[in-house]
């Protein structure tokens, strides 16, 4: 028999703590519209997305709940920060790191709005070129940078809280992705400068898929992405522009919610930084273990000022994807191959062409299940060369 | 007590309940439309306690209005 050993949480994490299931059910059987009305059971449920606003303020860092928007994960929200806050013809810099959930946004207002995008490059051992950075925002009349925290592919976190000081030197504000740091790392939107932390739910903050967001500070005003129902300001011809209410057109996934709550109390009960330490622990042991392994090569991960737990791994002459059906099919292990999302990333690091198998853990992943992942990958690659 | 959001409704009511100051969550009057809908109701007679809570909210009260026999402490047991 086949245990199933789960290595893809920098996609979505598999093993949550309990409490977030049965805060879900909880809430399923007794929630009724949050803002619709003010019965007790759309109370419980404001009272729980309430409580889920304070929880994630206070875990990242956003200086009051109000801060706090809803959306569906990450995509949505950065897509919320993108396109609310660029005007036509505008000028937007990021980098190679970023996710497409960047990138593609961005292309957008290119080719539609007449926006120009640049790109900060990503030297070979996965750094940021800090100098190409500032000569772009140098350039003038940015509107903003949209910046990963940490690479999905590679795990090198950046010195955002120097790229945001940067931007705002230049008049720029500063919109941080934070999709694969925020409840991994410790992070604080004040402390770090980012006029905007844009956050998914079901990674590291244990939540359900379906629960995200961003943390706006004040006085930024984002022209919201959908407009509808807020439950409230009804006779206004306007989405009402109040924050966080702004940026939640239509019912808040409520039921969600109260599972990320859960899960951030899990991760304030635990404290990130040790979190943090277990998971740097067991990608330092699988990174050790897989080193000598011939033919395969680590990308990155040494190219910031710290690291997520993610360790992606390039096979000289074998495609990624028959290495992670081989780790799947053989051994159980689930891991993501491909491309992740990340094109500028996979061509700066040259492995556009097979790819790369991502493995990415969590603090309730074991060191038996990282020696166990070591020995596959080790079998794995001798019967595929 | 009128305020913008459903959000600010509820971080007041916390706040004037950590205060010592009982209140409760509650329908906003009808008549009230520039106001969130959700608004936090006490006691007349409790305003002044709850004054300085009132003045320290990082948003603004949009509004203390007076509502005739809308408290039913019955109520308070979702709250």
């Amino acid at each position: 028999m086949i245990f199933l050993i789960y290595f893809d949480n920098a996609a979505t994490t598999l093993m949550k703590p309990s409490g977030v299931a049965a805060a879900v059910v909880r809430g399923i059987s007794s929630f009724g519209g949050v803002g619709r009305g003010v019965h007790p059971a759309s109370l419980e449920a404001g009272r729980a997305v309430f409580e889920t606003r304070r929880s994630v303020a206070r875990l990242l860092g956003a200086p009051s709940p109000s801060c706090v928007s809803f959306a569906l994960n990450a995509t949505m929200a950065l897509n919320i920060a993108l396109q609310g806050m660029a005007v036509p013809g505008c000028t937007i810099v990021t980098t190679a790191a970023s996710h497409n959930s960047v990138l593609r946004p961005l292309n957008r207002l290119r080719d539609e709005s007449g926006c120009t995008v640049k790109v900060a490059s990503i030297k070979p051992d996965g750094s940021l070129d800090f100098d190409e950075y500032e000569r772009l925002l140098s350039e003038g009349d940015v509107r903003y940078v949209a910046a990963t925290h940490a690479s999905n592919l590679t795990g090198d976190v950046y010195n955002v809280a120097r790229m945001a000081q940067i931007a705002h030197k230049y008049g720029a504000l500063f919109i941080l992705d934070a999709a694969q740091t925020a409840g991994a790392l410790p992070l604080s939107q004040e402390e770090l400068g980012a006029d905007v932390v844009c956050f998914t739910g079901h990674k590291s903050l244990f939540g359900p898929q379906g629960t995200g967001g961003l943390c706006v500070m004040p006085d930024l005003d984002i022209a919201p992405l959908v407009e509808g129902g807020s439950g409230t300001h009804t006779f206004d011809e306007r989405h009402p522009r109040f924050m966080p209410e702004a940026l939640e057109a239509g019912t808040v996934n409520a039921h969600g919610l109260a599972g990320l709550a859960a899960g951030v109390r899990y991760i304030e009960e635990m404290g990130v930084d040790a979190i943090h330490e277990k998971v740097s622990r067991l990608t330092s042991q699988f990174e050790e273990g897989v080193c000598g392994i011939a033919g395969v090569s680590v990308l990155g991960g040494h190219g910031g000022i710290d690291r997520s737990g993610v360790v992606a791994i390039d096979v000289e002459g074998v495609d990624s994807s028959l290495l992670g059906d081989a780790l799947a099919r053989d051994w159980g292990i689930c891991t993501r191959a491909g491309a992740h999302c990340a094109p500028l990333m996979h061509r700066a690091l040259g492995t556009e062409q097979r790819g790369a198998v991502r493995f990415s853990f969590s603090c309730f992943n074991t060191e038996e299940e990282i020696a166990k992942g070591i020995e596959a990958l080790k079998e794995s690659v001798n019967a595929l060369r | 007590m009128l305020v913008r959001t459903s959000t600010e409704a509820f971080d007041l009511y916390e706040r004037i309940r950590d205060a010592g100051v009982p209140a409760r969550v509650a329908p906003a009057p009808h008549g009230m439309q520039a106001c969130c809908g959700t608004s936090v109701m006490l006691e007349p007679a409790d305003v002044d306690r709850a004054r300085a809570v009132i003045d320290e909210a990082p948003y603004p009260i949009e509004r203390i209005v007076r509502v005739a026999g809308a408290v039913d402490p019955s109520r308070d047991k979702f709250c």
